[in-house]
């Protein structure tokens, strides 16, 4: 069969190497920073972002913070102070974090899941012992991974712009989307995960609630800081 | 001066329809480009049916977090298949709070294809013609007669297996020998039998008998690998890879162009139709143009409307052909996740012989709403049951099975030949406030391309459906003689069955659809859709076969209208 261009394998092609624009980064939580790489002119490059404050924007989340660019030619470079406003979001498909409760009088958390969630975590679909009978069905199913099971899997930022060549990065940076991935594998990770979806859902879900939205940034605010 | 190649047509998509439509415009005469966004594919490289897990350095589970980084929404993507998928980092959507959709993507030369569960199953009127059946929504403008000859050509072509069952609402077509039933399987068919339904071998694209003329020399007799997903380089599943591409490239009039990510159809701004697609090189980021005098949108259900909503004019405000406000409405896909597993005791014990190789096995059909007597009192239209029974080449039910040491290992080895599950296929309601829409906020892919926001959920309708499967594959497992170890489960969040379909449908009401009967778009008459996105409802089959045909019948009417100069 004849291709036009066949010079690039399925399993050799390299990511998106932007040519003078760099649209969008991706980076992974690993603990209170996001990291990920990026390629740009041939270069790869290693990044992190490290929120220190968030604040609602316009009714948005903003995290502020500063980013680090790493590679082998230029090494490490950095800019204070980046803003990553939250453009929106994907919600997550799967087994959902276990939710905690924040009590805000006593500013301790005590982690009880949702009935939905014992529910899910007994697991509706599995049964431990032989011969048991099922009990009876008098709820309608649910859907998985939405309402109190929902969560956040990837939240999409626009960053402040950026200076590329003070990052030793010779590409336009000035309109990057960060696209920061939650797939907690720490205590703390499932904790902003849970709080971050919270916080989305109260500024923009059907149980809009400004006040809870509050008392979420400042659990999200207390972790970042560590 | 160097003049710009106009093609009779531009086919946007290497998968099932695209790949179709390659085939069916190239032997009609017509000069077609294929523009694919993915890579190339090298079946002898990229396709591991035969490479067994010790083979690899992950034993098949990958580099450890592989999927969680790059490819969390891509459910069925494995270690040995991954590079077939989309990377959702450079690929992402949006969607509501709390009202997920799970979009599962292939980028590569053939698309879906790769990886398809083959299932081909007609539509009937029972389908095509829901609404006067029960009111809800509108018919599609086509009915089973029309589209008979379609299916007939469709499955000649790709060869799918199975039984003449002589069920009006599952029509019968044009078979290759039927994969048979396990023993489990069989039990089961006794099963529904004794609880007034009807179990069938279900039907495959795969060649199970002698390879037709047409289908030498890529094809061969399926050899019950089991490993359909991975890539079947001896092109016993249908593939355009094996399929409809080589037969299009031997005519001389395709050009086939991958890392080729449309960005949006050009509108001439003196006449309001399409002369061409301007697209991005995956690779090197060029901007590109290329024009023809047709285009056939295929690049799957939600990326085909995508396509046209980011395809905005002045004639075209709303997007390419949606003055009528219903681009991007009417999303559904089907629901799994509902049904019942448990094991066959007196298949316990037994030698294990090759069950796991075959790519098919028992479908329980819709018995709901097919007439008076079997009308529902809490929802419309139905459902159906995929099901399977016997050993797997991994022992997945040893979780399930409590214990440890030798103990638990004779009871994984007894009970490894006798598993049985059965989890629904069911319809979602067609309802407009279900839609996708370029993201509002301004979020991009890795190329600037705006991508999607996908709001969709569940209804009512759903949830009754879903309950009463979960009641009735009980039912029907204990008729079987199962021992039921679970039953009910979570509806599949919206996507995960990869059967979305509508959001350009078709209809004769201008002002009500985007499409006319032959995928046409209503406003933009040299421009198609030929895949999911054209159809109106979801009925409970698997779409494919039902894309196959509206795609060669698309291209007929195509082809005619283009010599006649009406296009």
């Amino acid at each position: 069969m004849q291709f036009i261009d066949n010079k690039t394998g399925a399993r050799d092609a390299p990511g998106p190497s932007p040519s003078n624009k760099l649209y969008s980064l991706a980076g992974q939580m690993h603990g209170r920073e996001f990291a990920g790489e990026f390629a740009a002119k041939g270069t790869k490059y290693q990044f992190t972002f490290t929120p220190t404050a968030a604040a609602l924007s316009n009714g948005k989340l903003e995290l502020t913070g500063r980013l680090s660019v790493n590679s082998a030619r230029g090494g490490k470079r950095q800019a204070d102070h980046v803003r990553a406003t939250l453009a929106s979001t994907q919600g997550g498909v799967g087994p959902s974090p276990t939710r905690r409760q924040l009590l805000a009088a006593t500013a301790q958390t005590s982690q009880i899941a949702t009935p939905e969630q014992k529910q899910e975590q007994a697991g509706e679909a599995t049964k431990p012992a032989t011969g048991t009978e099922a009990p009876p069905n008098t709820r309608l199913p649910v859907t998985e991974s939405t309402e109190r099971l929902s969560f956040v899997a990837a939240m999409f930022f626009r960053l402040s712009p950026l200076d590329g060549r003070a990052l030793g990065v010779p590409i336009d940076l000035s309109g990057v989307q960060f696209n920061a991935r939650l797939y907690p594998t720490s205590d703390l990770e499932r904790e902003l995960q849970w709080l971050f979806s919270a916080l989305i859902e109260a500024m923009g879900g059907e149980r809009r609630n400004e006040k809870a939205a509050g008392e979420y940034l400042k659990e999200i605010n207390a972790r970042l800081k560590g | 001066m160097q003049t710009q190649k106009i093609y009779d047509a531009i086919v946007i998509g290497s998968g099932a329809s695209g790949g179709m439509a390659a085939k069916q415009l190239t032997e009609r005469g017509l000069e077609v480009l294929v523009l694919e966004a993915g890579p190339p594919v090298n079946p002898d490289r990229d396709f591991n049916h035969h490479t067994w897990p010790y083979e690899v350095m992950y034993r098949g589970f990958g580099p450890p977090g592989w999927k969680q980084k790059e490819q969390w929404m891509q459910d069925t993507a494995g270690d040995f298949s991954r590079h077939f998928y989309v990377k959702d980092t450079e690929n992402p959507y949006t969607t509501d709070p709390g009202k997920p959709f799970l979009w599962v993507r292939a980028r590569i030369v053939g698309g879906k294809t790769l990886h398809w569960g083959r299932l081909s199953w007609r539509f009937s009127d029972l389908d095509f013609k829901a609404a006067s059946h029960d009111g809800f929504d509108v018919d599609w403008p086509i009915s089973y007669a029309e589209m008979a000859p379609y299916y007939d050509q469709a499955e000649e072509f790709i060869g799918v297996s199975g039984n003449q069952d002589g069920l009006w609402y599952l029509p019968d077509g044009r078979f290759m020998p039927p994969m048979a039933l396990t023993c489990g399987e069989q039990m089961l068919r006794k099963g529904a039998e004794k609880t007034g339904r009807v179990g069938v071998a279900m039907r495959v694209a795969m060649v199970t008998g002698e390879p037709k003329p047409h289908m030498r020399p890529q094809r061969a007799k399926c050899h019950y690998c089991g490993h359909c997903g991975q890539g079947c380089d001896v092109g016993a599943m249908f593939n355009s890879v094996v399929s409809t591409l080589p037969v299009a490239a031997a005519t001389g009039r395709m050009k086939l162009r991958p890392n080729s990510i449309v960005r949006h159809i050009i509108v001439d701004p003196d006449t309001g139709k399409a002369k061409g697609v301007a697209f991005v090189d995956r690779v090197t980021y060029q901007e590109q143009e290329v024009f023809g005098k047709a285009i056939i949108v295929a690049a799957s259900t939600l990326e085909s409307t995508r396509i046209l909503l980011n395809s905005k004019s002045r004639q075209h405000p709303q997007g390419l052909g949606n003055s009528s406000g219903v681009l991007g409405h009417y999303l559904v896909d089907h629901f799994g996740g509902i049904g019942a597993s448990g094991y066959f005791h007196i298949l316990a014990g037994r030698d294990p012989v090759n069950e796991d190789g075959k790519a098919a096995g028992i479908f329980i059909p819709r018995f709901r709403n097919l007439d008076q007597k079997t009308k529902h009192p809490r929802f419309l239209r139905g459902y159906g049951f995929e099901c399977g029974a016997g050993a797997g080449m991994y022992p997945g039910m040893a979780k399930g099975l409590p214990g440890f040491g030798s103990e638990f290992k004779r009871q994984v080895r007894r009970y490894y030949t006798a598993p049985v599950g059965m989890t629904t296929r069911a319809a979602m309601l067609s309802r407009f406030e279900n839609y996708a829409e370029i993201d509002p906020d301004g979020v991009v892919d890795a190329w600037g391309i705006p991508v999607l926001k996908i709001h969709i959920q569940h209804s009512d309708n759903e949830r009754e459906m879903a309950k009463d499967a979960a009641e009735t594959s009980e039912e029907i497992l204990r008729a079987a003689g199962a021992e039921v170890v679970s039953t009910g489960g979570q509806m599949t969040a919206p996507g995960r069955i990869i059967h979305e379909l509508g959001t350009a449908r078709m209809g004769n009401d201008p002002k009500k659809s985007v499409l006319n009967k032959f995928n046409q778009v209503h406003e933009v008459k040299n421009v198609f859709v030929t895949d999911g996105a054209a159809f109106i409802n979801s009925a409970n089959q698997n779409p494919t076969l039902t894309i196959l045909a509206l795609t060669m019948r698309a291209c007929d009417y195509l082809a005619d209208e283009l010599k006649r100069g009406n296009l």
